[in-house]
């Protein structure tokens, strides 16, 4: 894979090329540890460190309250999340998980195609002229107050309208994920051989009494029909 | 000072990285995360189109894009809880009701 500013990162070595070297191997080293990974959980805490490095890289492009933003969004909520779905999913230290092989085989040529193709096409962006990054670094609070003004001035509509799909996917994922007591379904939509020789000790002792009465429900209620 | 390619070039990879394992990953946990990967690769060519270009908007859309990626991740884990107490199983192998 051909880096086309390989040369210029060993040729000058500024403050802020440095930074960006850290967080992008933070970034790039945690990603591939998520990607690769066998357990699950390892995988959830490399994603937050990975999300660090991205908010690393948003300080480096004068963008402080998207970092913060970043950390307390991503690393805060969505990590936190992932990682209590994953208890209520999986036996934590034993979440082995299998890859498709034939996956594998046909995932990294394509994956690797298009990072070849994408860097290939951004390596002319150095040339235009307008793509200059601001030298001073003490206009933060300029570009914090740019982004308040344009959210609530030009972009009132979209940032109401995210507020809102916000609100209804939450109020979706909350009606989701609820257990429904409902006696009309006591049993599992389907039981696969898989799933039903292998259940999980961590669903199983919470529900254990629950889902002996279950089948013996749904047992007399299938007889007669 | 990192170029404006730099930039490019590691959102590209990072996104790369997310396909790899959305190509790869059979565990319904594991494809979201590499979804939000996917993601921030976008997010990160946003914020340097913004830095370098000197105009807020591409921050804007990033905020958007954190948005509706915590919609995603919240909508997706809650589907996958859903899933497992249905199947006892996330490996999306084994959802294929759908599928003909």
């Amino acid at each position: 894979m051909s880096v086309p500013d390989l040369s210029q990162i060993h040729i000058q070595i500024t403050p802020s090329g440095f930074a960006f070297a850290v967080f992008a191997a933070i970034t790039l080293v945690s990603a591939l540890m998520v990607v690769t990974l066998r357990n699950l959980f390892h995988c959830a805490l490399f994603l937050g460190m990975s999300f660090i490095g991205v908010a690393g890289l948003y300080v480096l492009l004068n963008a402080e309250f998207l970092a913060a933003a970043q950390v307390l969004i991503y690393v805060g909520a969505i990590t936190v999340l992932i990682m209590l779905a994953i208890m209520l999913t999986q036996r934590i230290m034993s979440a082995r998980t299998r890859r498709v092989v034939i996956g594998g085989y046909l995932g990294f040529p394509v994956a690797a195609g298009i990072a070849a193709a994408l860097i290939w096409g951004f390596s002319s962006a150095d040339a235009l002229s307008p793509l200059r990054l601001s030298q001073e670094r003490a206009d933060w609070a300029d570009w914090t107050s740019s982004l308040s003004v344009s959210l609530l001035a030009p972009y009132l509509l979209p940032f109401e309208l995210a507020s809102v799909v916000l609100l209804v996917a939450l109020v979706a994922a909350v009606v989701l994920a609820v257990e429904d007591r409902d006696p009309a379904h006591p049993e599992p939509l389907l039981q696969r051989g898989e799933g039903t020789e292998t259940p999980s000790p961590l669903m199983g002792e919470g529900r254990g009494e629950g889902d002996q009465d279950a089948p013996q429900s749904e047992g007399g209620g299938n007889a007669p029909g | 000072m990192p170029q404006v390619s730099w930039y490019f070039s590691l959102s590209a990879v990072l996104f790369a990285i997310g396909l790899f394992g959305v190509f790869t990953r059979r565990n319904a946990i594991g494809i979201l995360m590499c979804i939000e990967l996917m993601l921030n690769a976008a997010n990160i060519n946003l914020v340097a189109f913004s830095a370098f270009r000197h105009q807020p908007a591409g921050q804007v859309f990033a905020v958007f894009v954190m948005a509706i990626a915590a919609a995603e991740a919240a909508v997706g884990l809650a589907i996958v809880v859903c899933l497992y107490r249905n199947f006892r199983s996330i490996n999306v192998d084994d959802v294929n009701l759908l599928k003909w």
